[in-house]
């Protein structure tokens, strides 16, 4: 047990990491325009004098949510999506796949029988491969640094994937899990009394369910393919115009877009350019 | 998530989990036993048997068949079976299985040291010791005059060597020393398998705990019965009780004072669990208490196995594959003396 104590204390305090370097990079690479200058590297964290602890907070998510680009939340997606299936799969494959070997002992005609457990699990990494190959397929191409030219349809799309990947991901583990679990009790009360295999059989096709449903919420979430590619997002050419100016300058240039949402801290977006 | 055994129990004992349940299954039913119960002679006996899981395990032996054959064979095939379980074992299963064999080996020390003191051969006894209790060294038991001899010679290297801390004294060893050594030994021996499974938690001490408080318990009654009429003193019988059961403080405390079997049977009838147990001896059946001891554990070990992912199984199979030997063996010793009036007195594992 301690082994996977030290996996998930590990994971946990990589993707925190992960978090926090991502998190002050942006801040630390934007350097000058986040207020008094200060010289060597601080932790975006330190409060300065005069400035609101609030706004301070949302700039630094703002660090990490505009600093990463929509393709690491894609890949992220997609990276789950596959894995976390693989793993929920394998979990249930041994748990199944020993019962059977030992019940298989003294009762041997139940081998055969209970493979179609083993399929049940293995059931549920081909739903994880498949949404990995969908949404996967959805990701294209594009070239942008800033958030306003990123736009808001590819973090859309990122967080979508990302999202679904996430979705398919989690439900096919503990699916994967659960149909591992009942697979092995089948598997023992097979060997003691044949007729009780296909009662089992139907709880482990509930559970199998489940799964399932994690994939049709996960088709859901994937953004809709667009009739032509992603980017350049679809703006008018005066907004287009305002921003090449706004990236040439370095005066706060207020651009409004009709297709942004409205949000209270738009401005804040923008000024710090 | 942690204490899930289902989640991880699977990777290192999910094989032997099967083979234990299919070793179960294979344990002789109540038509085995009528089957049985029907035999003429020990042949009779023997190809009856040969139908079940046992198969050919008499085909060696030469005649005439005797049921001290019988026992010692079925014992063997007991032990090869749970060596074959061990060997395969991880931790911390395999602690449990050396925890299984401690009884074993205090029954062999001790019947060991009695033959020593009756000045019989090693060699004789050590045909009779259990074999699952086997340890090397046991033939260097004999040699012992005090416990702390036994103990810094013989025992130190035995998994019994934690158990010995509460019996360590210069008392020489005669016959009613060697009695209090063993219940001493036991009683240590049950805290600590006790322990083990308290701290293991999960399904494990959820089966097993129960099991080994009703143990401890019945041994605290059997000490009791025994020791009515000899010289043991009230004090000297409160220290042999195991602490773990149910009867702990207070009903121990009242075993301790029981002169007869009737304020035995009046302390008993305070726990619910045992009333009915001791309501159950003598009747019509004509039942002692150890037979209705015996019944009250087949019921609670066959209860064992409607959970998974746990190790009680292994406890409770062996337990019960005991319990078949002495029914067979029980039923052999009927048929062999002709006395058939009490055959069915046997305890069918349901």
């Amino acid at each position: 047990m301690t082994g996977l104590a030290l996996l998930y204390s590990g994971v946990f305090v990589a993707f925190w990491a992960c978090m926090v370097v991502v998190g002050e990079a942006g801040p630390w690479r934007a350097g000058h325009s986040m207020g008094p200058t200060w010289r060597g590297w601080t932790p975006a964290r330190a409060l300065y004098p005069g400035r609101d602890p609030g706004l301070q907070l949302l700039e630094e998510g703002r660090g990490f949510l505009t600093e990463t680009s929509p393709f690491m939340w894609s890949n992220l997606g997609i990276g789950l999506a596959i894995s976390l299936s693989v793993v929920g799969a394998a979990w249930g494959i041994y748990i199944t796949g020993s019962s059977i070997i030992g019940g298989g002992v003294k009762a041997p005609r139940i081998k055969t029988k209970n493979l179609v457990s083993i399929i049940f699990c293995e059931a549920v990494a081909i739903y994880g491969i498949i949404m990995a190959i969908v949404i996967s397929n959805m990701a294209e191409p594009f070239s942008a640094t800033d958030p306003q030219a990123i736009g808001h349809r590819n973090y859309h799309a990122g967080y979508s994937m990302f999202g679904a990947g996430l979705t398919v991901g989690l439900s096919n583990l503990f699916c994967g899990v659960c149909v591992g679990i009942v697979g092995s009790g089948a598997a023992l009360a097979d060997a003691q009394n044949p007729s009780l295999f296909v009662k089992i059989l139907i709880v482990e096709i509930f559970g199998s369910a489940i799964g399932l449903f994690g994939v049709i919420v996960a088709i859901l979430q994937v953004p809709k393919p667009d009739p032509g590619p992603l980017y350049p997002c679809p703006q008018p050419s005066l907004t287009l115009f305002l921003e090449k100016l706004k990236c040439s300058s370095s005066l706060p240039i207020t651009v409004e877009s009709p297709k942004q949402l409205p949000s209270p801290h738009s401005h804040l977006l923008i000024s710090s350019f | 998530m942690l204490e899930c055994s289902e989640l991880y129990f699977n990777v290192d004992h999910g094989f032997l989990e099967g083979l234990v349940r299919g070793c179960k299954a294979s344990l002789l039913t109540q038509q085995d036993y009528i089957n049985l119960a029907q035999c003429e002679t020990l042949e009779d006996l023997k190809i009856h048997l040969q139908t079940t899981d046992y198969g050919n395990f008499l085909a060696n032996q030469t005649n005439p068949l005797t049921v001290s054959k019988i026992d010692t064979e079925m014992r063997k095939r007991l032990c090869r079976e749970f060596y074959y379980f061990r060997n395969n074992s991880l931790e911390p299963l395999s602690t449990f299985f050396t925890y299984m064999t401690c009884s074993y080996m205090i029954d062999n020390v001790i019947l060991l040291m009695n033959g020593a003191l009756q000045k019989k051969s090693v060699k004789e006894i050590l045909v009779k010791c259990h074999p699952l209790g086997r340890f090397t060294e046991m033939e260097a038991v004999n040699i012992a005059e005090t416990p702390s001899d036994l103990f810094n010679a013989v025992l130190v290297e035995t998994p019994l060597a934690p158990f010995f801390q509460d019996c360590m004294s210069e008392n020489t060893l005669d016959e009613l020393n060697i009695e209090l050594l063993r219940n001493k030994l036991y009683k240590s021996y049950l805290e600590a398998f006790y322990k083990f499974c308290k701290n293991h938690g999960d399904v494990t001490a959820e089966v097993m705990c129960p099991i080994l408080e009703f143990e401890a318990d019945r041994r605290a009654f059997i000490i009791t019965l025994n020791s009515f009429g000899t010289e043991l003193s009230k004090e000297d019988r409160e220290t042999l009780y195991p602490t773990i059961g149910k009867l702990c403080p207070e009903g121990l405390r009242l075993l301790a004072q029981a002169e007869d079997f009737d304020q035995m049977k009046r302390v008993a009838d305070h726990y619910g669990v045992y009333k009915p147990l001791f309501e159950a001896v003598g009747g019509n059946g004509g039942k002692t208490l150890e037979d209705v001891f015996y019944e009250h554990e087949v019921q609670i070990n066959v209860l064992a196995f409607n959970r998974q992912f746990h190790y009680g199984v292994f406890y409770a199979y062996v337990k019960l594959k005991e319990q078949e030997m002495r029914n067979i063996v029980w039923i052999a010793e009927c048929i062999s003396q002709r006395h058939r009036t009490k055959i069915n007195s046997y305890i069918p594992i349901l």
